[in-house]
């Protein structure tokens, strides 16, 4: 019995040792199966991430290589053409590129992977080739768990590029709308910006050929003279636009455009959207002068004299920084000074354009003045004003900040009968007083007429405008005793309450048109006018009418012009 | 219309009271449009550089301008002083009038520098009589643009000036000339001197304006100190002739501006540019604007003439294509039209001819059917029509041939096309065209050309010859006289179809062709032309020829080819016998052995249209008597020897079995031809076991027969020879009595391993397949009906049985054994022996990791 115990405890003992024995040669066997099995798969999820990390670098890459050369995507730019105009430009990265290097990188990602993946599943699939056909259960446990492993790495690759690129994608995302946020805030602010500190400043572009007012000049590009109609921040760019234009050789242009003008050395030639005019120096606080005239009034002689005046003398003694910005208005006022320098008279203004051009001149009154003026001094020849037709197209009317009215004082018959047998006799000796045939009256009609209808004024109501009338040629015989300093300085004299020399010449002038039969056109001006101021000069000099002068110097030709840029 | 003037410049009108700018006088007629439009165009501003005063060297502005059918032509110049006496004034003298006034017969430039414009008028006159005709005088020395474009690179400046002058209406590109107005004049009279006379109505210029960029001019002279700035874009946006710079635009080219430009000097002037321009003005006699259509017309002048110094077939199409367009939109046609339209479809052949392409074809078809409705010779094009169809068939342009021998069909009566055929000369150089080498060429010839050939006395020769090339080229096809290419098939079928060359004429030729060397040909055209017809008739019609051309074995070929053509055993038969039949008795014997030996051949063998076996043949041919008598004996052995050669125990078809019974029979018979011949032993044991194997039931005699055919294989020889036997015997009917009966037969104790290797794959397939009723039963003849076979093998059946476990091991590892499992469970439980296989089938318990291992 106890025998049989005994054997019965043996027995037991060596059952559990053996379940024991089996137990742990089975856990080595799962151990050394899970070990293989997660070695290989934690290498092929390791070579998953590398070549994910690897393959997302890469597509990412080419991508962003192709989004700078590829064409933009049409449907976008129509989309946005709602906000930007449309442009020759490739968008901004957040507006087109980047999007487009997400969807590559989203779409572009899974081929190399799926390459990759397939070698490891491959892998697997030898590995459990090879366990099935294997004899030992070493062997057999071995590929299984390498198999198993690799199948887990080939997967590993795929959930590696899916992370990789959900990452990407969610960081891409949320940059490219932060982007399109901050880029939108930005031009949004620069846009609203510039509107005030153009609107505060009165910067306005606006062509002194054709009088077209553009928000922005047409910017041509240097490389493949492609238009840019809004070379400013937009979706184009902040700083810069990258022009999309062709080249001759049907490349794309890619030249850097930049929409500030400190932002590069690169001069871009900028043109009227209208009549193509090529403009230079525009964008300064806008100053509207016609110089309005009947025909040989003197009007082109004032321009000339006067601005020579106020750049060669008033400028430097004010500290005044003044040049003409546009090269053309530069050799023409250069010619011409070259002219009355030499004591010619100035040729007879063309009326071959059908409206008036401007003169633009560019006053910096302090150092540094960030916002120059940019005073437009409309040339527009007699006859623009002696027939309705003719001045209905000086568009430039609606600008107008001032008018500088010339009178030539032989216009009127009473001054011309007073003076006749001088005329008669100037005229003889060539002389070049040449009274103009046209009477103030009819001018300023149109003039009147032109206010009027472009600036919709109601009936009987003034116009704020200052308005400087201004008698000419008083060189001419006595005229400057009656009209000139010496005149004022006697009206001075007998009314004491006038101080001011300005405001005596004024009293002057105004009186000598009255007592001349021009008290109709006096008080017409004093009725449709707010401002009105009377002044004097000679465009020629004292002396110089007689055609024998060597040269010509303006006499108080700067007052009008001065008085009318304060007024303004 | 009479032509209005107008005097336009800075005065004082006494009774307006108005001074400066204004109309000095004018015609009574002058509308408000008129007006308008010379408000626009005669502004005058003296060149900002320039002294005012000096008169002599302000530019002069003429100026021509075309708006609405009405033409403007004005003079503007500086005259000095104005009325208050400034300098600065100018003088426009303006006419109003159409553009066929204005610029016709000369161009508006030329009236530069006449006396008959005005600069000064101190009249008072304020009405301008209207002119009928501008009657101006022509001071402009014509020669001085030859010399003007002479001097420096002024030749290569006008070229660019012409194409831009081209392109303008493409591209809207301003052209502006930096030059002084003279030269501007000259160079605008330049360009009127070479574009057609009727499109000077379209250019319009102004040999000088001070502001080229605000004006409506395609042409606009200007000085350098003008308001145009020449920046870089400018030269891109605008076309710029700078002479003082000497820059120049680029201009996209232009073929007519190439056209003149090789033509730049007065001989050549007068002898093609007025040439071209006359017809020019013929064609298109109010052309819309000046445009890249002259391109064309250059184009088509020069190919129409052949002076094109190069060769572009695109540019020929567009350019005939073009001008055909223009000529078929006229309303009525005249003969100089019509000629034109002849030109077209010359040159739209050569463009055909050139570089054939579907769209050169079309176009030239287009051309003729156009051509067809208005010329009244459109007969007269049919050389040129075949001559264009020739050169496609001769270039092998097989995809337009069809096309324009459908047009030629389809445009030319019968006779005409007919009659070409009769040419000896044209048949003569279709000959030396013909390629013998080229087998594709002489396909297509068939095809297109060679069924209308036509024998007559002037053009056998010719016929003959291209027949003989057509041989010498199917000689080269011919490497087996019963194995053609399909090519050669196709060709001799298109030789076959001629209609207008007799079929003796044919055999003639071949025969002439092949006499003096070892031919095939003419057995190829021979048998084309028989082989439709019955036997019946090739007696009657055809094989009078064996005796004419002297050509023997004519008759054989023809035999061969018919059994060459026998798509079944029966039909090779019937076509023996047949032929047997038609022939005289004489000759049947030696007809019947020499096909026979030809079907026995290699070359048959190659050559059939279908496969035939030798034992199918064989077995129609050898239980014919009427055959067996004729056949030559040493030949019925090589039948018989052929047939057995291969032969082994297997099933075989009706017609087989049929055989196999009869040589059993003959071979019984020592006095029948098979029965005195020496034949192997083992034949009669493989043709009884195929008879027994077909019908299934295995004679007692065979088992011994069996057992000592398989003893005197090979090991090779038996495995393959029982596999074949035992997969067949499986699948037939298994009883008890032939099961144990093939065992008995093939079972041989040295090759115990094979036999028994076969046996239990073909039982695993059994397992595979599923026949669980067919393994049931085979268990069941070894359980209780083995006994017999101890006998004769006394240790089959312990082999049996001691691999039977192994056997249910394998089946119940069979892939579909769970499907099976329960059916085949319940076949066995029926059986008595169940019990003594039934812990075979028991499945063993086995771990979760066991299935793995």
């Amino acid at each position: 019995m106890e025998e049989g115990i005994g054997v019965l405890i043996g027995g037991f003992i060596v059952l559990v040792i053996a379940i024991y024995v089996i137990a742990f040669i089975a856990s080595i066997i799962v151990t050394v199966f899970s070990a293989v099995a997660g070695a290989v798969a934690a290498a092929g999820a390791l070579s998953g991430a590398w070549v994910g990390v690897k393959h997302f670098c890469e597509t990412l890459s080419e991508a962003q290589e192709r989004s700078q050369t590829k064409p933009t995507n049409p449907e976008i730019k129509r989309y946005l053409s709602r906000i930007y105009t449309e442009q020759p430009a490739y968008l901004m990265y957040p507006y087109d590129a980047g999007w487009f290097v997400l969807r590559s990188v989203m779409t572009g990602v899974w081929t190399p992977t799926e390459a990759e993946s397939g070698k490891w599943f491959g892998y697997g699939t030898d590995a459990f080739t090879k366990a099935s056909a294997g004899s030992g259960y070493a062997d057999k446990i071995l590929q299984w768990a390498i198999g198993i492993g690799s199948y887990a790495g080939g997967l590993c690759h795929y959930i590696s590029a899916f992370f990789i690129v959900a990452v990407f994608t969610f960081f891409q995302s949320i940059f490219l709308f932060l982007a399109y946020i901050a880029t939108s805030i930005v031009i949004a602010f620069l846009g609203i910006g510039t509107f005030i500190y153009s609107r505060y400043h009165r910067i306005y572009h606006r062509c002194p050929d054709c009088h077209h007012q553009m928000p922005i000049p047409v910017h041509i590009c240097p490389k493949c003279s492609t238009k840019h109609t809004r070379l400013w921040p937009s979706a184009y760019g902040i700083l810069n636009h990258r022009c999309e234009g062709l080249l001759p050789s049907g490349s794309v242009c890619d030249e850097i455009l930049p929409t500030f003008k400190s932002s590069s050395s690169t001069t871009i030639t900028q043109t009227c959207p209208s009549c193509n005019r090529v403009l230079e120096g525009l964008g300064g606080t806008n100053i509207h002068i016609p110089i309005i005239g009947g025909p040989a009034v003197g009007k082109s002689h004032y321009i000339v004299t006067a601005t020579k005046e106020l750049l060669e003398n008033y400028a430097p003694s004010a500290g005044w920084s003044v040049t003409l910005p546009d090269s053309l208005h530069l050799r023409d006022y250069t010619s011409n000074v070259a002219l009355i320098n030499a004591g010619k008279c100035l040729p007879k203004t063309s009326n071959a354009n059908a409206s008036a051009q401007a003169y633009n001149i560019q006053i910096r009154q302090k150092i540094g003045q960030a916002v120059p003026q940019l005073l437009y001094l409309y040339d527009a020849a007699g006859e623009y004003y002696t027939s309705d037709a003719s001045a209905q197209q000086q568009e430039y009317f609606k600008y107008v900040h001032g008018a500088l009215l010339i009178v030539d004082p032989f216009s009127l018959d009473n001054v011309r009968a007073a003076y006749s047998a001088e005329l008669q006799d100037d005229k003889a000796k060539g002389g070049i007083i040449r009274p103009s045939g046209d009477n103030p009256d009819t001018v300023y009609e149109n003039m009147l007429m032109l206010f009027e209808t472009k600036l919709n004024l109601k009936r009987n109501q003034k116009v704020k405008a200052p308005i400087a009338v201004v008698v000419t040629k008083c060189d001419a015989f006595d005229l400057e005793q009656r009209l000139g300093e010496a005149a004022a300085r006697n009206y001075m004299a007998a009314n004491p309450k006038v101080r001011n020399l300005d405001d005596a010449l004024d009293q002057v002038v105004e009186e000598f048109l009255t007592k001349y039969g021009a008290g109709n056109f006096v008080r017409n001006l004093r009725s449709h006018f707010i401002t009105v101021r009377f002044f004097s000069c000679s465009a020629v000099g004292i002396g110089n009418s007689n055609g024998s002068a060597t040269k010509f110097e303006g006499l108080r030709v700067l007052d009008p012009l001065l008085w009318l840029h304060k007024q303004v | 219309m009479l032509i209005q003037q107008q005097y336009y410049t800075s005065w004082s009108n006494p009774k307006t009271q108005r001074t400066g700018f204004q109309v000095k006088a004018e015609s009574p007629n002058l509308t408000q449009t008129m007006t308008e439009a010379l408000d626009r165009l005669i502004g005058y501003s003296i060149p900002t550089q320039l002294d005012a005063s000096d008169l002599e060297n302000h530019p002069v502005a003429l100026r021509y301008y075309t708006i609405d059918q009405i033409a403007v032509l004005v003079s503007s110049r500086s005259n000095g002083k104005d009325e208050l006496g400034r300098d600065g004034n100018f003088f426009a003298h303006s006419l109003v009038g159409t553009p066929e006034q204005m610029a016709y017969p000369l161009a508006p430039i030329f009236y530069w520098d006449s006396p008959f414009w005005v600069s000064q008028d101190s009249s008072n006159q304020e009405q301008l009589s209207p002119l009928e005709r501008l009657e101006a005088e022509v001071v402009f020395d014509f020669d001085a643009v030859w010399s003007f474009l002479e001097q420096g690179d002024r030749k290569q400046q006008f070229y660019r000036l012409l194409c831009a002058v081209i392109d303008y209406q493409h591209s809207k590109r301003r052209i502006v000339i930096v030059d002084d107005a003279e030269s501007v004049a000259l160079w605008i009279a330049s360009i009127c001197t070479f574009i057609p006379p009727s499109h000077c109505y379209f250019l319009s210029f102004s040999t000088y304006h001070h502001d080229p960029g605000r004006t409506p001019f395609i042409i606009t002279g200007t000085t350098p100190d003008s308001y145009f700035r020449c920046t870089p874009d400018a030269y891109v946006s605008s076309f710029i002739v700078n002479t003082q710079e000497h820059m120049l635009s680029e201009a996209p080219t232009s073929d007519y501006a190439t056209f003149i430009i090789k033509r730049l000097s007065p001989e050549h002037y007068e002898e093609e540019v007025i040439d071209f321009f006359n017809w020019l003005e013929r064609l298109d006699s109010k052309p819309q604007f000046i445009d890249r259509h002259l391109d064309q017309y250059a184009n088509f002048y020069q190919f129409s003439k052949g002076k094109s110094e190069y060769y572009d077939s695109k540019k020929l199409l567009d350019a005939t294509v073009f001008i055909s367009d223009v000529i078929l939109k006229k309303v009525s046609l005249d003969q100089e039209d019509v000629a034109d339209l002849r030109i077209v479809c010359n040159l739209l052949a050569d463009s055909a001819l050139e570089n054939p392409a579907s769209d050169a074809v079309a176009e030239y078809s287009r051309s003729l059917r156009s051509l067809k409705i208005h010329d009244s010779h459109f007969s007269e094009t049919f050389d040129q029509t075949f001559g264009v169809a020739i050169v496609f068939v001769f270039a092998k342009q097989r995809q337009f041939i069809d096309e324009i021998f459908q047009l030629i069909v389809e445009f030319y009566s019968p006779n005409l096309i007919q009659s070409i055929f009769c040419q000896a000369e044209l048949l003569e150089s279709w000959v030396q065209q013909l390629d013998v080498n080229d087998i594709d060429q002489i396909e297509i010839f068939w095809r297109f050309l060679g069924n209308k050939l036509h024998l007559i006395q002037t053009t056998e020769a010719q016929i003959k010859l291209i027949l003989h090339k057509t041989f010498l080229a199917l000689e080269s096809q011919i490497s087996n006289p019963y194995e053609l290419s399909e090519l050669a098939l196709e060709i001799i079928d298109l030789i076959r179809q001629r209609n207008n060359i007799p079929e003796n004429f044919l055999l003639i030729s071949a025969a002439s062709y092949s006499s003096n060397r070892a031919s095939s040909v003419l057995k190829l055209i021979y048998y084309s032309l028989v082989e439709h017809y019955s036997l019946q008739d090739r007696s009657s019609s055809y094989w009078k020829y064996w005796q004419l051309l002297s050509q023997d074995d004519l008759q054989e070929y023809e035999v061969r080819r018919d059994l060459l053509n026998s798509t079944h055993v029966q039909h090779l038969v019937k076509v023996l016998q047949d032929w047997v039949n038609s022939v005289n008795r004489e000759g049947q014997a030696n007809l019947l052995n020499n096909a026979v030996r030809f079907i026995l051949s290699s070359e048959f063998c190659q050559s059939s249209i279908v496969p035939i076996s030798i034992q199918s043949l064989a077995a129609y041919l050898l239980p014919e008597n009427t055959f067996v008598c004729k056949l030559d004996s040493t030949l019925y052995n090589e039948i018989f020897e052929t047939l057995v050669s291969e032969i082994c125990i297997c099933k075989v078809d009706g017609p087989m079995l049929h055989l196999y019974q009869s040589l059993i029979e003959q071979l019984a018979d020592p006095t029948s031809s098979l029965g005195r011949l020496r034949i192997d032993w083992k034949y009669p044991i493989i043709i009884q076991g195929a008879i027994d194997l077909t019908q299934g039931m295995l004679q007692e005699s065979t088992i011994p027969q069996l057992h000592r055919y398989f003893s005197s294989m090979s090991r090779e020889q038996y495995q393959r020879e029982i596999e074949v036997l035992l997969e067949e015997f499986f699948v037939s009917r298994i009883d008890s009595d032939s099961h144990f009966k093939i065992v008995r037969g093939v079972y041989i104790p040295s090759y115990r391993e094979d036999f028994w290797t076969i046996y239990w794959s073909i039982f695993q397939e059994l397992i595979d397949q599923g026949c669980v009723v067919k393994i049931t039963n085979i268990l069941d003849l070894w359980f209780c009906s083995s006994g017999d076979l101890i006998d004769h093998h006394p240790y089959v059946v312990p082999e049996f049985f001691s691999e039977l476990p192994n056997l249910f091991e394998r089946i119940k590892s069979a892939k579909n054994y769970g499907k099976i499992e329960r059916t085949f469970k319940d076949e066995l439980s029926r059986k008595d022996w169940h019990g003594c296989i039934q812990k075979y089938l028991q499945r063993s318990r086995k771990g979760l990791l066991g299935n793995l291992f």
